[in-house]
């Protein structure tokens, strides 16, 4: 499978995504579940990012398959990325414009605010890492003190969610 | 401790190297040495730094346990570097003090987890495409040598997993590690350049280290914060040293690590492991098969860690020589790249994609079924894939302005004044925004076994 195929779904199945942060987040959930994504995710300082999905992103929108759309977000301008009838209709005569088995928790993480993802995005990483418990709450409140007080219901997110092919 | 550290002297110990001429290690570092000497760390003896291109590049022989010493190496300069640097700032120089023997750990540790071929390896096998995960797995495991190493000389194997992870709160240490200018990258494009004989790998690792300093997250809201600061390059004397190292990566990567003969390699051994996986999974392997090797391939990869760190190279080349003399029909096509792998006949061939743009490249991907099966008959190898970390672009255009980039891929440059924050080189540089305007070096290519590679000419051809 070609390693574009699942962002490209990813946006088809959500129609759109608001901002760059939740596109990086959501895409490193699913993967940290099971689903097929390939990109390579590292911690910074603003949780866990890959370069990857910028260029993919690039690729796809200067293949009008994506639109990256202009928005105020507070005082700042955001993206938003969306699917291009172009891009449906690819993945429809390649037969893969279903819904995968992480459509449906696609949709519901796009439906979370950035900073929720990040929290859980963040808490799966840890986790993967090894900490848990207090531990984890503390490690998460040292490297993100600004999502401390999304800790408790994060958690509960970050474990509730299901696992694809593991 | 065992008998290495008990036996260092005063004067430590110091290994001949080709990259770096001599490699110390001191007697308040004895840790290092026993970490040596573990038999997780003496395997990578036996696992070669670049895998299959020595197939392209004679030479290219040397392994990871050399390159985790040069890395160990470059770590012990750069913490010493720093350590003069801030000699008058007490927080600064405590900081690398504190915790200047984890740095060291996680630094020589920080491959320990590689296995053999582990670039088509891990694309091979899902469960090992993690191998940072896997270096981890060797560090926190109770019975690993690696661990009571750590334990018995008072270094918490924790730390080292959060440096390795990067998942410690102080990111100027994770940086040392791994980072657009960490120990790693500068030892293996050297140590890589020397093997191959690729002369363009070259760059002043002196000036360099030189020219180290510390600057703040380029978006940082708190840039005094200790946990915020950065590894940076001097942007009074280290600019022209970061143009020199990416472009050194550039050729690096273009010329190695990307070479078209050994992706061909890579794609040929990778469909030589699914196709063990698939008999391994029916029992269907060559009777006299290793039996480690035989579970390796029958559970995907899913040994046990104790099991996973007895494989090495030899291994696998063991098995393939009994593969190679199998006579039995249903091994034909393990025959048949077993052998062509050992003695190094070309199955497959390699098609350019040019700039082939996403679209046409995700419907070639699904029109190539049609010739036979991925990763046996063909296979993608699209130039964002790699597990070498320096295949991705670094170079920044207009449409790449965004934080997180620039926290993770960018070279940092700043003042050297604890507090100030950094920038990303690509603001400075000429040659970088040059860079940044171009498309990339290419868009990929598909490897096809040569039974179908006319058919496969003539669909890219159409």
């Amino acid at each position: 499978m070609h390693p574009l195929i699942a962002i490209a779904q990813l946006l088809l199945v959500v129609r759109e995504i608001k901002g760059r942060k939740k596109l990086q987040k959501i895409v490193h959930i699913l993967k940290d579940c099971g689903a097929p994504f390939h990109e390579r995710f590292e911690y910074s300082f603003y949780g866990m990012y890959s370069q990857q999905i910028r260029t993919e992103i690039d690729a796809l929108t200067e293949d009008d398959l994506v639109r990256e759309d202009e928005f105020q977000a507070g005082a700042n301008p955001a993206f938003s990325y969306s699917a291009t009838p172009r891009l449906e209709t690819l993945l429809t005569d390649m037969k893969m414009s279903d819904d995968p088995s992480w459509a449906q928790t696609a949709r519901d993480l796009n439906k979370m605010e950035p900073q929720e993802l990040e929290c859980i995005s963040t808490i799966r990483f840890l986790q993967g890492c090894g900490f848990k418990d207090e531990a984890l709450r503390q490690r998460l409140g040292e490297l993100k003190p600004h999502l401390k007080q999304l800790f408790d219901a994060s958690l509960r997110a970050a474990i509730a969610l299901p696992s694809f092919g593991k | 401790m065992n008998e290495s550290s008990g036996r260092i002297s005063a004067r430590g110990k110091v290994f001949r190297d080709p990259v770096h001429g001599l490699i110390r290690i001191e007697s308040e570092d004895a840790v290092l040495l026993d970490l040596i000497d573990t038999p997780e760390f003496q395997r990578l003896r036996r696992i070669r730094q670049l895998g299959v291109s020595c197939l392209t590049y004679p030479g290219a022989e040397h392994s990871r346990f050399q390159h985790s010493l040069g890395v160990l190496n470059f770590a012990q300069r750069i913490l010493a570097a720093l350590e003069h640097r801030y000699r008058h700032e007490s927080q600064a120089a405590q900081l690398i003090r504190d915790h200047a023997h984890t740095v060291k750990c996680a630094a020589l540790l920080h491959d320990v987890g590689h296995g053999p071929f582990s670039h088509m390896i891990e694309r091979a096998f899902g469960v090992l495409s993690d191998h940072e995960q896997r270096t981890v797995d060797v560090v926190m495991a109770p019975d690993s040598g690696v661990n009571q190493a750590l334990r018995a000389h008072g270094v918490d194997p924790e730390a080292v997993r959060d440096l390795i992870k990067k998942a410690s709160p102080h990111r100027l240490l994770v940086d040392i590690v791994s980072s657009q200018l960490d120990a790693d990258r500068m030892d293996y494009i050297l140590r890589d350049a020397l093997a191959t004989g690729v002369k363009y790998g070259a760059f002043d690792s002196e000036w360099l280290l030189g020219s180290l300093c510390i600057g703040s997250e380029p978006q940082s809201d708190n840039p005094g914060d200790p946990t915020q600061w950065r590894l940076c390059l001097d942007e009074r004397r280290g600019l022209h040293s970061a143009e020199q190292l990416i472009v050194a990566r550039l050729h690096m990567s273009l010329q190695v690590y990307y070479h078209r003969a050994t992706r061909g390699w890579e794609a040929h051994l990778l469909c030589l492991f699914k196709q063990a996986a698939e008999l391994a999974r029916d029992s269907r392997l060559p009777g006299a098969t290793p039996e480690l090797v035989t579970r390796f391939f029958a559970s995907d990869g899913g040994l046990s860690l104790a099991e996973s760190l007895l494989l090495d190279e030899a291994s696998l080349i063991c098995a393939m020589q009994v593969w190679a003399g199998s006579s039995a029909e249903e091994h034909r096509d393990l025959a048949e790249l077993s052998s062509a792998f050992l003695y190094r006949k070309k199955l497959y061939l390699g098609h350019e994609l040019g700039g082939m743009k996403s679209g046409q490249a995700m419907r070639l991907a699904h029109d190539l079924h049609q010739f036979g099966k991925e990763n046996r008959d063909w296979l993608l190898d699209p130039s964002e894939f790699s597990s070498y970390k320096d295949f991705d672009s670094i170079f920044a255009t207009s449409r790449h302005k965004e934080a997180g980039r620039s926290s993770t891929a960018a070279l940092l440059l700043s003042s050297g004044t604890l507090g100030e924050v950094s920038r990303p080189v690509e603001q400075d540089s000429a040659i970088f925004q040059t860079l940044g305007k171009s498309r990339g070096p290419t868009s990929g290519r598909v490897y096809s076994h040569r039974r179908i590679s006319e058919k496969v000419r003539q669909l890219l051809a159409g």
